[in-house]
């Protein structure tokens, strides 16, 4: 049969595609024709499950892939998919021996759209045949977006010259982007986010100056960004966020006059930010968060500029440079230039960009005062300078902020009062102080602020007492005031907070008693008023239901325990060096999810409860009180301790036999100075490499002690027992 | 008319609506423009030798046929076909639909068959090639490899580590 492959390719047009694939094995000249062009060609659609939602599923075939392994990949990476949370859903694969053939036949498709038509609500998954590149006519649109498709990128692809939109984000691919893909000159879109891609970004890519979206965030791109854009003048968007990119930012992208948002973040990008790009005319939004982005300025012809930062943002100043007028990115709204390394002031000219909403500058190396012409940005929302070292106090200028509504300035060197004007800042929901050296009384009008939502205000050193004026503050969710010299009561005006979930005025000097309306705060789960000067008793029913931390050790309150029992989520319980007397009683299936009950130092007596249901119990203090009678425990719950600290009481009579056998994670056991005795060497046979310390002075114990413990010392070791790591 | 010469110099005088439903001779004609003092050789094409009898169309299902003199046969019996649409985009035909008449046509033997399909190809007569193309699909359809090899007498030319390549890569769809 010496038929020409031509003529053998016309014989095997004619029949079902899907049934050719098997006279391969005839001889070289058929097999030839049946894995060269047509046939390398798209076979078509292997259907090969459906997921519990109801999507079918689908594999590209061509000859090449047939196989049994390659089948098996397709289908387990929708089984992983399912493991790892993606939105396949568990998937039904069918059984091998049934996998069904999709009816559409792409190999006699004249119209190759319908196939990415027919994709659309099914899932496809498996690798990216290098055959679609022989459907040169597709025009419109790739859209593999949301699929399966693994393997590393056809460089066939770049055969696709017609195409405008090319989608495969959000899929498995990897490898690196082909060179090839500068020949898509025609593209308007190129997505390839949420991939796997790897390698570096190819110079090529130059090419394409019809672009006008290119989004490659979210893969493992590495190496330099290729200074590119030079002709991509109809760029629009650029997103190369969260990748391995190093490098200087390209010059050439100050030519994209187009770009309206560039989003660079979570990167390795260092050097300076080229100013032209500040200069682009419809820029909106630009994100430089998390790079490395240097302290040095870039290299200025104009040496009137005064150089502030590695920004230079100078050319923005419209008033002093009205050469640039209309020549800036007036329009940009987002600057995100946060956890970098830029040093030096904080730009006075930042302030040119009036329609400024978002400027996020914090985790860099400002210092220097905040300029006062901050003011001036009258539409910014949100304000982020934290944790850099801004010193000086806070402008009065900053009323002008009337829009804002997030300030942060948290973790500099701040020093002074809040300026009262603050309190003309009615939108605000946020305000963060926190870490400064902050001085001075808190603004008495700060009740103006009736939109806050969440005031941290801790770790400087205000003084005086908390103003009545917080009881308007209704929207508070957290209240943080804690490390202060605040002085003078509680006011009372606290409890009718009722949205509040954390309030935290710990490590202050106020004093006076616990309002019994505490109790109205229904939403509040942390509460510390922890080393304070607080008197008097803790009222019986006022603790708020929803509590999952309460603190108020260090203080001087008495009475009896207030009854924490009741709290059905509590996690965390420390009212440890107070003066609480009387019982400590509760019931089987209270405190439940107790992780950390301190109660040390107080006058505590009576016997202790049962430790029954505490199955998830670290820490155990109950020292330096004068509880009396046996030990209870002899459960199996207490499994997850860590610490148990018994000392100073007057606990008496043998250690249960099974103390210890279920604290495996034990690492304080502390039983000195009661009236403990009885032998010992039965209770401590499990004391594994996690055991740190082991005090049983102070006792009247006898007997030997535990093999383990004896090679830790020379000599026998004898009672009074003390040992440590 | 167009005078035509076969490899072994059989000259044929056919009418120029039927020589040109080979796309080749149509170049060729309009090439060398309506000068018909040479004939056009077609050296490719062989066996143009007339049957004894000198009947200009002898009976077609008994006699040994000659390419050329076959494929002028097709090309008269289609003269008169509506022209086809150019690359159409109708539907896909399939190997079942060939007329009855051309189904007796290449009712011969597979050399024949063969000789007829690789001169179609040659003068480039598409319909021709398709209808031949159709005829053999259809003999293989439904066949195994080994009956393939089989009926058109195939050697199998691959080493049995690389026939057993296939199969595996085949595995999942060889008896479909």
């Amino acid at each position: 049969m010496n038929l020409p492959f031509e003529v053998l390719e016309q014989i095997f047009l004619q029949l079902d595609a899907f049934k050719i694939a098997k006279y391969r094995r005839v001889c070289r000249s058929f097999n030839n024709v049946l894995t060269a062009h047509h046939f390398s060609n798209l076979i078509g659609l292997v259907h090969i499950g459906h997921t519990y939602g109801g999507v079918e599923v689908f594999s590209f075939v061509t000859p090449e892939t047939f196989g049994e392994a390659f089948l098996t990949i397709a289908q387990n990476n929708l089984d992983d998919a399912h493991k790892t949370g993606r939105r396949a859903g568990k998937f039904k694969k069918y059984p091998f021996s049934s996998l069904k053939v999709l009816p559409l036949d792409p190999l006699k498709t004249i119209n190759e759209v319908s196939l990415f038509e027919f994709l659309k609500g099914h899932i496809l998954s498996g690798p990216l045949p290098r055959a679609l590149a022989n459907m040169t006519k597709l025009t419109n649109n790739v859209n593999l977006n949301g699929n399966y498709v693994t393997g590393p990128l056809p460089s066939e692809l770049g055969n696709l010259v017609h195409l405008k939109k090319l989608d495969l984000s959000d899929t498995l691919l990897d490898g690196t982007i082909p060179n090839s893909f500068g020949s898509l000159v025609n593209l308007e879109v190129l997505d390839m986010s949420w991939a796997s891609l790897t390698g570096c970004i190819p110079e090529s890519l130059g090419n394409l100056k019809n672009l006008v979206n290119l989004n490659l965030e979210r893969n493992k791109l590495s190496g330099k960004l290729p200074d590119m854009f030079g002709r991509m003048t109809k760029l629009q968007t650029l997103y190369l966020g969260n990748n391995h990119l190093e490098g200087p930012i390209p010059e050439s992208l100050g030519r994209c006059m187009q770009l309206e948002r560039l989003n660079c973040e979570q990167n390795r990008f260092s050097g300076s930010i080229p100013d032209s790009i500040f200069r682009l005319p419809l820029l909106e939004s630009a994100n430089f968060k998390n790079n490395l982005i240097l302290s040095e300025s870039p290299p200025t012809s104009d040496a009137s500029v005064e150089v502030v930062a590695s920004i230079d943002l100078s050319s923005l100043n419209v008033a002093s440079n009205p050469v640039q007028e209309g020549n800036t990115s007036l329009l940009l709204s987002y600057l995100d230039i946060s956890d970098n390394q830029l040093s030096g002031r904080v730009p006075y000219h930042i302030t040119s960009l009036i329609n400024l909403q978002d400027l996020n500058l914090q985790d860099n190396n400002f210092n220097g005062p905040l300029p006062s012409e901050i003011g001036e940005l009258s539409n910014l929302l949100l304000l982020n300078l934290g944790s850099n070292q801004i010193s000086g106090a806070i402008p009065c200028s900053i009323s002008g902020l009337v829009s804002l509504k997030t300030l942060d300035l948290c973790r500099n060197l701040l020093v002074g009062r809040i300026p009262d004007s603050i309190i003309l800042l009615r939108n605000l929901t946020h305000l963060s102080l926190e870490h400064n050296d902050l001085s001075g009384r808190l603004p008495t009008e700060i009740g103006l602020l009736t939109s806050l939502q969440w005031l941290h205000l801790s770790h400087n050193r205000f003084c005086g007492g908390i103003p009545d004026s917080v009881r308007s503050l209704e929207c508070l969710r957290v209240l943080d005031l804690s490390h202060n010299q605040l002085s003078g009561e509680i006011p009372p005006g606290i409890c009718m907070l009722s949205n509040l979930l954390r309030l935290q005025l710990n490590n202050n000097s106020l004093g006076g008693s616990m309002h019994p309306d505490i109790g109205d705060l229904t939403n509040l789960n942390t509460l510390d008023l922890s080393y304070n000067q607080l008197t008097g008793t803790v009222p019986e029913t006022c603790l708020p239901r929803c509590l999952e931390v309460l603190k108020l050790n260090h203080n001087r309150l008495s009475g009896p325990l207030p009854k924490f029992g009741m709290l059905g989520r509590i996690l965390a319980v420390h009212l440890n060096h107070n003066q609480f007397s009387g019982q400590f009683r509760t019931q089987k299936g209270e405190l439940k999810y107790l992780k950390s009950l301190t109660l040390s130092h107080n006058q505590l007596s009576g016997p202790l409860p049962k430790f029954e249901d505490w199955i998830y119990i670290r820490t155990l203090h109950l020292d330096h009180n004068q509880f009396s009678g046996h030990l209870p425990m002899n459960s199996p719950h207490l499994k997850c301790l860590e610490s148990l600290n018994f000392s100073h009481n007057q606990l008496s009579g043998s250690l249960p036999s099974s103390m210890v056998r279920y604290m495996t994670q034990i690492k304080i056991l502390d039983l000195s100075n009661n009236q403990f005795s009885g032998l010992v060497h039965d209770i401590l046979p499990s004391c594994s490499s996690t055991v740190e310390l082991v005090d049983l002075s102070g006792n009247q114990f006898e007997g030997d002690m535990p093999e383990s413990f004896r090679t830790h010392s020379a000599d026998k070791p004898m009672f009074p027992f003390r040992w440590e790591k | 008319m167009v005078r035509i010469t076969s490899s072994d110099s059989q000259e044929f005088s056919v009418s120029q609506d039927i020589a040109c439903q080979s796309q080749l001779i149509k170049n060729m004609i309009e090439d060398v423009g309506d000068a018909d003092e040479q004939p056009i050789p077609l050296p490719n094409v062989a066996g143009a030798i007339l049957q004894k009898g000198g009947s200009c169309f002898p009976s077609i299902s008994n006699a040994p046929k000659l390419t050329l003199f076959a494929v002028i046969e097709y090309a008269t019996m289609h003269k008169d076909d509506p022209p086809s649409a150019p690359e159409t985009d109708a539907k896909p035909s399939t190997s079942e639909d060939i007329e009855d008449r051309d189904k007796q046509f290449l009712n011969v033997d597979q050399g024949t068959l063969f000789e007829i399909i690789l001169a179609a190809n040659y003068l480039d007569m598409k319909s021709l090639l398709d209808v031949g193309c159709k005829t053999v699909a259809n003999m293989i359809k439904g066949k195994t490899v080994e009956e393939v090899r089989a009926l058109f007498n195939i050697v199998n030319d691959f080493t049995p580590e690389e026939e057993e390549q296939i199969r595996k890569e085949n595995e999942w769809c060889e008896d479909r």
